[in-house]
């Protein structure tokens, strides 16, 4: 029993129900004085060593953060949030960057755009992680200047760099594992994920089972039922299988294929779950009346955040094939 | 509603058990039997039948792994037991002497067999001597399961049964059936006069007819049970409780790795025929495939995690059953699209694999309860029937 992980769980739901309780979900307002109010509670000290003044707390407790981050659709990034704040205090960046960043499992593709993503307006840096020697984390900080700015889906800014003609304005090897990191990435916001997901199945079926048509709640309709049904499902088995890669994290036994299957797992989910809440929902969950599209947003976002579906997919494909003669051993051992 | 798993897990901090002794001796002994030729990979499947397999599987301490030594188990957890039959899976072993015994009647027994019929099959199934098979269907009765009309009446000293079961698989090979009878008239709880019991096949009264399935195999059966008397202490429970025993060996059947490794044989073919080539979209389609695997297998494992400390699983079990056919179904369709050859029948190699699994896929969303039946539960885990 994680008793920090459940103090953490619930410090967040009161702080985030007492924000929602007033503020604007949306506005540029909100996101702001949540910053200052989880730096203020203490939140983005999770993975902070304990000589450094923070928790040094193990993913369990990060994932109880932004479990509870993704319940609320909240607006902050908050991935970003815990580990930037945990390269700090590793002494890895500077404490006066306010940095954006970007982390790859793999070396620094040239011909693929790197998105970072800034926790709190305009960044000093642009902080990219890739796998330097022996899988080693590799930082290089670019200037901001030097990429373009545009909005995710859920309306938050993002910063794309085109590496192949800059130079970085620093580069640094670091002792951190870059699939390590990336794998932290992907469970935390795997967890946001799921998150949403638990709070959109609510909204979904508090919808059915009061909205009448033809004389009946939808509920009582096999179509509705099935659809919820489908995505409930989807929910479990991408619960199932991020629980299990935390936990083999904080144990120092994560596989490749345990974290890229959790992070595809709950991608899928996000997308199962938004599309069926839109479907029962109807025209109401297509507007900005309706809370939903906070949620589906970011859901859509989120899907190729940390953990691209696609490299994951051919990550884990083509590990499989590598190990076909035994695949069973790979998959288990 | 909803709460199918606690998430994030704050109470889980133990350690998984260290499990690679057992694996290392249970591939030393598959690698025995592909070595011997009784395993012909991705050519069979947890219902192929092989009595001399299951007598050395348990010679080994690999049948009854859970059960308590005094009726011939060997007292291992609920993950060892996991881990030893997803390893038989992974080699496409032929495990149906003692699969649904070993799964589910034995376990069925134990819990609400009378002491007697206890000492008499438990040790013989955990010998791998014994093979048992469902009596649940009938002609009229699949999905709506409440609805049979085989019935037991009592007799002096025992019950007296007729009716017919079908889609028992093994029936002509298998000693015993658990049947689920009604034993008194059906009144307006549809679910209530039913009983189960444990039906000897050799008894005079007792007719297997065989129903070959689309592989062109005989596995199905029908049973006719005309007249056959069987003694009291072969009912299971209380009687009249047969309802409420069903559904609890339904959470066993639903429950194990064979519900979605069937097709994994076909995915190991797959998985061979892209390496050292570099076609991206076939890897990432590949790696959707490995990645859902082993994603259920992680839903799998908490099932028997659950089953173990004695916690309902019947809501999760439901949901890793449908995704892991869903899943098994949808290996043969991507290994049309990405692998060179066409699925003809005749020979063990890829082809045949191919063929053997478009041909088996049709069953395993209707085994164990369909598709239907399983979203109709989730659903109503959601509070919305």
């Amino acid at each position: 029993m994680s008793s920090t992980a459940l103090m953490l769980d619930e410090t967040v739901e009161r702080l985030l129900s007492r924000h929602f309780a007033t503020a604007v979900r949306g506005s540029a307002e909100s996101s702001s004085t949540l910053l200052a109010e989880a730096i203020e509670a203490g939140l983005d000290l999770v993975f902070v060593p304990e000589d450094g003044g923070g928790l040094g707390a193990g993913l369990l407790e990060g994932a109880a953060v932004s479990y509870r981050w993704g319940y609320h659709a909240a607006p902050l990034p908050i991935v970003e949030m815990l580990l930037l704040r945990e390269l700090k205090g590793l002494g890895l960046l500077a404490d006066d960057e306010n940095a954006a960043l970007a982390v790859l499992p793999t070396g620094l593709n040239i011909e693929q755009p790197v998105l970072a993503t800034a926790v709190d307006g305009e960044p000093s840096v642009i902080v990219v992680g890739y796998a330097g020697s022996g899988g080693r984390l590799s930082l290089a900080g670019f200037a901001p200047g030097n990429a373009v700015q545009r909005r995710s889906m859920a309306g938050e800014p993002l910063f794309i760099l085109e590496t192949r003609s800059v130079t970085p304005l620093w580069a640094r090897e670091t002792y951190l594992g870059a699939a390590e990191l990336a794998a932290k990435g992907a469970l935390l916001t795997a967890t946001a994920i799921l998150g949403m997901t638990q709070r959109l199945l609510e909204v979904a079926i508090e919808h059915v089972n009061t909205r009448k048509q033809f004389g009946k709640p939808l509920a009582k309709f096999q179509a509705i039922q099935h659809q919820l049904a489908e995505a409930a499902a989807e929910h479990v088995v991408a619960q199932a299988a991020t629980r299990s890669a935390i936990s083999a994290y904080d144990a120092g036994k994560l596989k490749d294929l345990s974290w890229q299957s959790a992070k595809m797992q709950a991608g899928k989910a996000g997308t199962v779950v938004a599309s069926v809440t839109h479907q029962v929902l109807g025209a109401i969950g297509f507007t900005e009346e309706h809370l939903l599209h906070h949620y589906s947003k970011r859901l859509w976002h989120l899907r190729d955040h940390w953990g691209r579906e696609v490299e994951l997919r051919k990550a884990i494909g083509s590990a499989a094939a590598e190990n076909s003669d035994r695949l069973w051993a790979w998959m288990v051992d | 509603m909803l709460n199918f798993l606690s998430f994030p897990d704050y109470s889980n901090t133990k350690e998984p058990q260290d499990v690679s002794e057992l694996r290392a001796n249970v591939r030393a002994f598959l690698e025995e039997e592909i070595q011997a030729g009784t395993i012909v990979p991705g050519m069979q499947t947890w219902t192929s039948f092989d009595r001399g397999f299951s007598e050395r599987a348990a010679a080994r301490g690999f049948v009854a792994m859970t059960w308590p030594k005094r009726y011939g188990g060997h007292e291992r957890t609920a993950f060892e037991r996991y881990v030893v039959c997803e390893e038989f899976l992974a080699v496409n072993a032929p495990v149906g002497s003692h699969w649904v015994a070993d799964r589910q009647s034995g376990p069925q027994i134990m819990r609400h067999g009378t002491e007697e019929l206890k000492e008499k099959l438990l040790p013989e199934i955990a010998a791998g001597r014994l093979t048992f098979g469902i009596g649940m269907s009938e002609p009229d009765s699949g999905s709506d399961l409440s609805s049979v009309r085989t019935k037991a009446e009592k007799v002096d000293g025992g019950w007296r049964i007729e009716g017919r079961k079908v889609w028992t698989t093994n029936a002509h090979h298998a000693d015993y059936l658990i049947v689920l009878c009604r034993t008194e008239p059906k009144s307006e709880d549809r679910y209530a006069g039913l009983s189960q019991f444990v039906v000897p096949l050799d008894a005079p009264g007792v007719t297997v007819r065989p129903l070959v399935n689309l592989t062109g195999e005989h596995e199905l059966n029908e049973v006719i049970f005309d007249g056959n008397v069987v003694p009291d202490s072969h009912l299971l429970g209380k009687g009249g409780d047969g309802w409420k025993l069903v559904t609890e060996e339904l959470a066993f059947e639903r429950s194990g790795p064979d519900r979605f490794m069937s097709t994994f044989g076909l995915l190991k073919v797959l998985a061979a025929s892209q390496k050292g080539r570099s076609d991206d979209h076939a890897k990432a389609e590949l790696g959707r495939l490995i990645g859902r695997l082993a994603a259920i297998r992680e839903l799998s494992l908490l099932i028997g995690e659950k089953l173990q400390a004695g916690e309902p699983a019947t809501p999760i079990a439901t949901i890793a059953k449908d995704l892991g056919t869903g899943l098994e179904q949808e290996i043969p369709e991507v290994a049309r699209l990405l692998m060179t050859e066409a699925p003809v029948r005749g020979e063990p190699d890829a082809s045949g694999a191919l063929a053997f699994a478009i041909l088996s896929a049709p069953c395993f969303s209707l085994r164990g309860g369909t598709r239907e039946i399983l979203k109709g539960i989730i659903a109503r885990e959601l509070g919305l029937r």
